[in-house]
């Protein structure tokens, strides 16, 4: 005791000689509580004369926090703190929320989670595993239940040294967590941070949280936990501040017969006896020129073939046929089972206009069926190619092998499992990721592998081509994002920012962003021209498994292990819909060819049918945009389920005709 | 979050981890240090592969996942297969250690043993509509496995589904039929479906009631319904209504009876087993199914008032469900009901042809009834000796069904030397020739009933094995005793049948036929030497004892080739002309003809232990020593005399006459049979096995078309 007074001393006495800063005052006459709790008499009188403190300065403090004002007093000067003043603080944190009003207590009872877990990473980062393993067993039941996937994974990790090998650490631990407040709660947290002068939390909050504070009302609990589930936070306003050009691009002008393309923004209704039909087609709220759309220039894009623009005036032919989904009126459901496959499954795409499909298998094979009665056929040699006539009207057709023609065609090449494939708008090539670290790209005239991308080295999850060809982009274990284009053999952007690995990846239809999903719960919208994240999207509550962008743009549609479809507003980065209905894990979204409605499938073996249109439509009036989500939780959008017998539902697709295909592997259990 | 628990690698099991690597000095901080990392290590690796798991749209964890995870943590792999089951975890005796089973394997076994990996065929693309228009199409029911909604009605694709299988089954294509019946068997979303089908079932049986062969095959579609694994019949309209059009089949007097030529017989025997199928799969305590039903077979039974064909089914379908319910319920009504018979049989009228033929038809049933009785004590007798063994061609034994569970009030009370554990096979004959029986049928079973109730020892029926024959005998005679199998029992119960019931000589009874006939032969020389003297002219009456029992005259046979061998004795004296037709649909001709009155029969008569004439052979007149026991006189024996020189005989499917010397040999082999040729010299051969009987008023049960006087003659093949 003696020997920690004469310790104290010295620096007491330099604290009060160079700044009479609060937080040294305090230390003082915490201090001097201690001493006199002691019965130091003489060295209390002594510290006190030395320090010019008076009896009366010092504050009547209340019994009961005496002790841990002490020792928090003192344990700002020992290395990172006395283990056991983190349950302490973590006590009194909590009792604080408790006791603050109903109005402020959602948004700080956001911060108990991320405190706790700071602070038991500190405990371990510092050795004191005991204390941290008590201290987690305490606490951990009190979290939000939605958290309980990364506090699982918290408590495997008891040693530094494991700590500093595991990525989800590193990550909580270089990250900030970010809550956001409403100025008012804020300003409840600092009076009582101040006041109880508690230095450690203090500490934390400072360092390891971020706490974006905004004018308005506080939000509920219940707004707030639509929101979170992030695995650091939510979203900062800062985030989601920068605009999006949510719109399509300009639609070019095909001068074919029979008439011009689909949804146009701005598009030349110079064909009057169409008008009738584009009205179905055309949304009436675009006017010429969106200003929410890009230019067709900002992202270099290929230029339309010919045979492309014959695809687009095909593909506008079918939309006139186009069948109006309602909840009266609803789609029917064609359903391409694949048998034999014993579980190595591992996904399934169909091409945009529906006539191919391909399967990705365990067995590192992809598989391509056609949907349709033409069969797959391969490329005439070149030897054979140069003798067909090359100005006739079907030299494509001449093309073709006719010999080579088979249901369907494998395609071997990878040496892990095919996690992803995706098809190209103009069917000539199919893009495959893997197990191995590789994209490869096939060519689906020749039925060859063209070229093998290696840039990862981890698994990649997910890959997908842009709606106007030439780019792809590949989302990776390694908790990146890459986008290729096919004439390079490097990536031309890598999106890096999320915490976790990237499970899902997402080409908005003008090719300008990139939505990618992934295991730290968040979605991330990134510009393709500077490579930097627009959006962050937080609610789900598990991995993200499945992106879908509505047809014209402004919606984005997001599904994954926690069963719960979230609709987001790209506009401003709100959420404006919640589906929930679902039992097992989702796979697959496909927005009908208006955008009206959305179907999705997952692991529970059921084709869901939900009226988006009602979400969309009610997002009119502008909401508190500082309230990152507008939802109506109690209605309940789903109009159809489908129960198939055993087959997991992996993928969904509208075709050009409002028809929906589902395909999954059958798997009697 | 409630409290979880968590693989926890424990300090023990790193001790003994060490051990077995051969580190023994491990302390107690290394332990835990060890134990605590390598829990942390596991935890990570088992988290990592669940993203693998995940990414493949699976939810169930498998070895390549985990190794996935290891070679991204740069740890080595575990190399080898995985299985698709977890592993089996056996505790070591003390139970701390707990080790996968590793038991060892014979691979050159289980290479050539024949169970190789069958091809599971490649991945491939079947389409279906989920949905039109937003109904759920098909049944979501399917297999009971799901909770989509139920349909109420019958959608339109089952409804076409439905419509497409009823005709096809009834019409014509035999091809389309049987693709129809296989999927009905096997399709495993018909649930729905069950009314319709039990419907047309049972309309069916009514309607096409004239129509022998849609019946069949309404039978046939019963039988694709009860085989059919998903279908579960339990609810109660659907079995009742089944086996209700079952006995329709199996009962009626139906339309298509009328006429002859309608083999509806084949019908009764094909409905009683697929009532013994049906019975035996889905009767239970609870719907007391089988009961009912016997019960049901049973008044029909004892209702003399029916018609011979629904006394035909219901002896056949209770003969299909079991020794058991035979002994029980048919056994004790064979007094009645074979009076009942033979009356039908003695009616000689012309008018009662066709109901003669029926009587007879169902008098083979209840022999074969009997049969299957007695046979089943046979093998019990012989605890379960292997049943396959059996004298005779032509045997066709098929797997039990599952044992009826019928709890049977009154328990046959057998030796003490009753095995139940031997698997009982009835035997089923073919067609034999001589005698006017349909196809055996093949699901019989004997055995698995007396397993269940042999330790039940209420009220006797019958003491023994032997008293059941006796009483059986009393019945059927030797065609009965025939159709047993022969010598291979050896315990001292199993009385000598043949000694006290059936014996026309000592000796002789125990010789084949192939001697008698030798001895014949021998003793016909010596005959026809001194016959030379005494004209005989004994009128050749024939007597047909064609197996069918169809009423066609008797071809008359030529009758060139007499020939006599007398073998009987006593009062009426019979000639036995065996006859040989050019007519291959013909049977054997053995024909006895009841000689007229003739000048030497009298002396005959005066010969009063000599019951036969002089011509008779000379072993015959030794028989005739015997004491004539009741049995016996119902056996007289036949004189079979020899003419010419020849012996001729016809096998029915053959033209072949045999003419044999006299001197040779007679032989018998089975070469020979195919010719077709009326070839008057050769051999005949045929086998023969067991005895021959000669009888001359065996039974009444073969007494058939032909006249008044006539005997037959059995004669085993």
């Amino acid at each position: 005791m003696e020997g920690n007074s004469t310790e104290t001393r010295p620096q007491a006495a330099n604290g009060a000689s160079t700044n009479g800063s609060s937080t040294d005052k305090q230390t003082l006459y915490a201090v001097l509580q201690y001493l006199r709790k002691n019965n130091l008499k003489e060295t209390e009188t002594l510290l006190k004369k030395e320090a010019n403190i008076q009896d009366d300065d010092v504050p009547k403090e209340q019994q009961s926090q005496n002790a841990s004002e002490v020792s928090q007093a003192l344990a700002a000067y020992k290395s990172e703190g006395d283990p056991s003043l983190y349950e302490d603080f973590y006590t009194n944190l909590k009792n604080f929320v408790e006791q603050s009003l109903d109005t402020y207590k959602g948004e700080l009872a956001a911060l108990l989670y991320p405190v706790f877990v700071q602070m038991y990473l500190e405990l371990i980062y510092n050795g004191h595993e005991v204390a941290g393993q008590i201290f987690f067993i305490k606490f951990s039941q009190e979290q939000e239940s939605y958290y309980e996937d990364d506090l699982i994974k918290l408590s495997t990790v008891s040693k530094k040294e494991h700590m500093q090998g595991n990525q989800l650490m590193e990550s909580f631990r270089t990250s900030r967590f970010v809550i956001r407040m409403s100025r008012e709660s804020y300003t409840q947290l600092k009076r009582y941070l101040q006041e109880k002068k508690q230095a450690l939390l203090l500490n934390i909050i400072q360092e390891r949280l971020f706490i974006d504070v905004y004018d308005g009302l506080p939000r509920t609990k219940q707004q707030i936990d639509v929101t979170s589930g992030g695995m650091s936070g939510e979203a900062r306003r800062e985030a989601n501040k920068s605009k999006v050009l949510y719109g399509l691009l300009k639609e070019p002008d095909i001068n074919i017969s029979l008439d011009d393309d689909d949804d146009a923004d701005g598009e030349d209704k110079d064909k009057p006896k169409k008008k009738k039909q584009k009205k179905d087609l055309l949304s009436m709220k675009k006017s010429k020129n969106d200003p929410n759309a890009p230019s067709n220039t900002r992202i270099p894009l290929p230029e339309l073939k010919d045979t492309d623009k014959i695809e687009k005036a095909n593909a506008y032919k079918e939309a006139l046929k186009r069948v109006k989904i309602t909840q009266e009126n609803k789609p029917s459901i064609c359903f391409y089972t694949l048998l034999n496959s014993y579980e190595n499954t591992t996904s399934i795409e169909i091409s945009e206009d529906s006539s191919i499909l391909s399967a990705g298998f365990s067995d590192a094979v992809i598989k391509v069926w056609s949907t349709t009665p033409n069969k797959l056929r391969c490329m005439k040699t070149g030897v054979e190619l140069d003798m067909i006539d090359k100005d006739v009207d079907d030299v494509l057709e001449r093309m073709m092998d006719d010999r080579t023609a088979s249901e369907y065609k494998t395609l071997c090449g990878h040496s892990g499992p095919v996690y992803s494939t995706s098809l190209s708008m103009d069917k000539n090539f199919l893009v495959s990721s893997s197990e191995d670290g590789t994209v490869r790209l096939w060519s689906l005239l020749t039925w060859s592998n063209l070229v093998c991308y290696k840039g990862h080295i981890s698994p990649v999850w997910d890959v997908t081509f842009s709606p106007h060809g030439h780019y792809f982009a590949s989302a990776s274990h390694d908790r990146t994002a890459r986008l290729w284009a096919t004439d390079h053999y490097q990536p031309l952007r890598i999106f890096a920012g999320h915490l976790s690995d990237v499970d899902s990846i997402q080409f908005h239809p003008n090719s300008n962003y990139i939505a990618t999903g992934s295991s730290d719960r968040t979605v991330r919208l990134w510009d393709v021209l500077g490579g930097n994240c627009v959006r962050i999207l937080t609610g789900h509550k598990g991995a993200i498994h499945c992106l879908r962008f509505s047809p014209d743009g402004r919606y984005l549609a997001s599904a994954g292990v926690d069963k719960t479809i979230l609709l987001w507003d790209l506009a401003n980065g709100t959420l404006v819909g919640q589906l929930k209905g679902h039992t097992g894990t989702i796979y697959s979204l496909s927005f009908s060819r208006d955008g009206s409605v959305l179907a999705s499938g997952g692991m529970d073996n059921c084709v869901k049918l939900w009226q988006v249109s009602k979400v969309f439509n009610s997002q009119d009036s502008e909401g508190d945009l500082n309230v990152p989500a507008n939802v109506d939780l109690n209605e309940n959008y789903e109009f159809g389920s489908y129960q198939t017998k055993a087959t997991p539902v992996l993928c969904t697709h509208f075709t050009r005709r409002n028809l929906l295909l589902a395909s999954g592997p059958y798997t009697p259990s | 979050m409630e409290e979880k628990r968590y693989a926890i690698i424990s300090r023990e099991s790193i001790r003994l981890f060490a051990e077995a690597e051969g580190h023994s000095e491990v302390t107690e901080s290394v332990a835990a240090l060890l134990a605590e990392d390598a829990t942390y290590r596991l935890r990570e690796a088992v988290q990592s592969s669940c993203q693998y798991m995940r990414h493949s749209k699976r939810r169930r964890l498998t070895t390549e996942d985990f190794n996935k995870a290891l070679s991204a943590s740069d740890v080595e792999i575990i190399y080898g297969q995985g299985s698709g089951e977890p592993s089996t975890f056996r505790q070591t005796a003390g139970g701390e250690l707990h080790f996968v089973e590793d038991r060892e394997v014979n691979l050159a076994g289980m290479a050539l043993g024949g169970c190789g990996p069958q091809n599971p065929g490649s991945t491939s693309i079947k389409t279906h509509w989920l949905a039109v228009e937003g109904t759920h199409k098909g049944a979501p029911t399917s297999g009971g496995k799901q909770n989509g909604k139920v349909n109420k009605g019958i959608s339109a694709d089952l409804q076409t589904y439905y419509d497409n299988m009823t005709m096809a089954i009834l019409g014509n294509d035999d091809e389309l039929m049987r693709i129809a019946l296989e999927d009905l068997r096997t399709n495993a979303r018909i649930l729905p479906l069950m009314p319709y089908l039990v419907n047309f079932i049972s309309q069916g049986v009514r309607t096409v009631s004239h129509d022998v062969s849609q019946l069949t095959k309404l039978l046939h579609t019963v039988k694709a319904v009860i085989s059919n694994p998903s279908l579960f019949l339990e609810p109660r309209p659907y079995l009742n209504h089944l086996v209700q059009g079952i006995m329709y089949c199996l009962l009626e007097p139906l339309a298509a009876s009328i006429n002859p030529l309608n083999d509806h017989w084949a019908l009764r025997d094909y409905a009683a087993r697929l009532l013994a199928q049906v019975l035996n799969k889905w009767s239970s305590q609870v719907n007391q199914l089988a009961q009912k039903n016997i019960k049901i077979l049973n008044e029909v039974l004892v209702d003399l008032t029916k018609p011979p064909c629904s006394h035909y089914g219901t002896v056949m379908g209770m003969a299909s469900l079991g020794t058991a319910v035979t002994e029980q319920y048919i056994l004790p009504n064979l007094p009645i009901l074979m009076k009942h018979l033979e009356n039908i049989l003695n009616n000689n009228t012309f008018g009662n042809a066709q109901l003669k033929a029926d009587a007879s038809k169902v008098v083979g049933a209840l022999l074969t009834a009997s049969e299957s009785v007695l046979r089943f004590r046979i093998y019990s007798y012989a605890n379960g000796d292997e049943p396959s063994k059996q004298c005779g061609s032509n045997i066709r034994s098929k797997r039990r069904p599952a044992p009826l569970r019928i709890d049977i009030p009154k328990v046959i009370s057998v030796s003490q030397d009753l095995n139940s554990d031997s698997k009982q096979k009835v035997k089923s004959e073919t067609k034999t020739d001589s005698q006017d029986m349909k196809p055996m049928l093949n699901d019989e079973l004997p055995g698995e009933l007396f397993k269940q109730v042999e330790t039940k020892p209420t009220r006797m029926v019958y003491k023994s094995y032997k008293e059941l024959y006796e009483k059986l005998y009393c019945f059927f005679g030797d065609c009965l005793s025939t159709r047993l199998p022969v010598a291979q029992i050896e315990l001292d119960q199993m009385p000598k049948k043949t000694d006290n019931l059936v014996s026309l000589a000592d000796s002789d009874s125990l010789k084949s036929g192939e001697d008698l006939l030798a001895v014949f032969l021998n003793t016909a020389d010596k005959m026809e030497a001194d016959s030379e003297h005494t004209s005989d002219k004994t009128r050749l009456d024939e007597i047909d004892i064609d197996g069918d029992v169809k009423s066609e005259p008797s071809e008359p046979s030529d009758k060139s080739d007499e020939n006599l061998l007398f073998l009987g004795e006593d009062t009426s004296n019979v000639d036995l002309t065996v006859k040989s037709t050019n007519d291959s649909s013909k049977g054997i001709k053995l024909i006895i003809s009841k000689r007229p009155k003739r000048k030497h029969e009298s002396k005959e008569r005066k010969s009063d232990k000599y019951r036969s004439d002089s011509k008779e052979p000379k072993h015959k007149r030794r028989k005739q020593n015997v004491q004539s026991s009741k049995e016996e006189q119902m056996f007289e024996k036949t004189v079979l005399r020899k003419r010419e020189g020849k012996f001729v005989f016809n096998i029915r499917g053959l033209s072949a006459v045999a003419v044999l010397d006299p001197a040779k040999k007679f032989s018998i082999d089975s070469d020979n049979m195919s010719y077709k040729t009326p070839v008057y010299k050769q051999n005949l051969c045929m086998p023969v096995h067991g005895k021959m009987w000669w009888s001359r008023r065996p039974t009444k049960i073969l007494k058939s078309n032909a006249p008044k006087n006539y005997s037959t003659l059995l004669c085993i093949i």
